[in-house]
């Protein structure tokens, strides 16, 4: 039983970070946050204009 | 109830081709002057829109429950509006702060907010899809 409720607590574990991982990842791009992803400004410019996300 | 797992492999589908309607969108609609190349946009818009759809779905997955909908599409819909405007007013927030750096720009905004609507929408669809085919195969 104790098997069964570590694997499911994983199971549901892994995708919880992902999703954490990638809110994040999505803050980041929304605002082209150099500081946190040097590059990331310039490469998905576009892309944060077309969204309506403020740039310069 | 919808898995987390398959909300989030279905927002990483959903975000992709909401990426691509994005270019096609803003390639019609001509808001915004393209600076990238094509090739370029194409891989940008389809990992941008692949992160946006994957966040979607799983905030659909995780607090989709708690809505006052009964259908996922309006769900999926709400969530992505809402997760749009949150990000919109944090960018009012640092235009405020920082006037010189950061620009919002009205058309883009209207365009932004229909292709946030448009993204719930892909995703309610994939995932009713999905639902359906859970169950068809439940019955079988």
């Amino acid at each position: 039983m104790e098997r069964t409720l570590e694997r499911g607590g994983m199971d549901a574990l892994i995708p919880g970070i992902v999703l954490v991982a990638l809110a994040f990842a999505m803050v980041v791009i929304a605002f082209g946050m150099e500081s946190i992803a040097p590059g990331v400004h310039d490469t998905l410019h576009d892309f944060r204009h077309v969204l309506g996300m403020p740039c310069h | 109830m919808i898995s987390l797992k398959n909300s989030l492999k279905a927002g990483a589908i959903a975000g992709v081709l909401w990426g691509w309607l994005c270019y096609l969108a803003n390639f019609v609609s001509g808001v915004f002057p393209f600076e990238g190349s094509f090739a370029q946009n194409f891989i940008t818009f389809s990992f941008g829109g692949a992160v946006f759809g994957v966040v979607t779905g799983g905030l659909l997955a995780v607090v989709g429950r708690f809505l006052p909908f009964r259908k996922t599409v309006f769900r999926a819909v709400f969530i992505s509006a809402a997760l749009w405007v949150v990000l919109r007013l944090a960018g009012d927030f640092l235009s405020m702060m920082e006037p010189e750096r950061y620009h919002l720009v009205k058309p883009e905004t209207v365009q932004g907010f229909f292709l946030a609507l448009a993204l719930g929408a892909i995703l309610g669809l994939l995932l009713k899809k999905d639902e359906r085919a859970t169950a068809g195969n439940a019955r079988a």
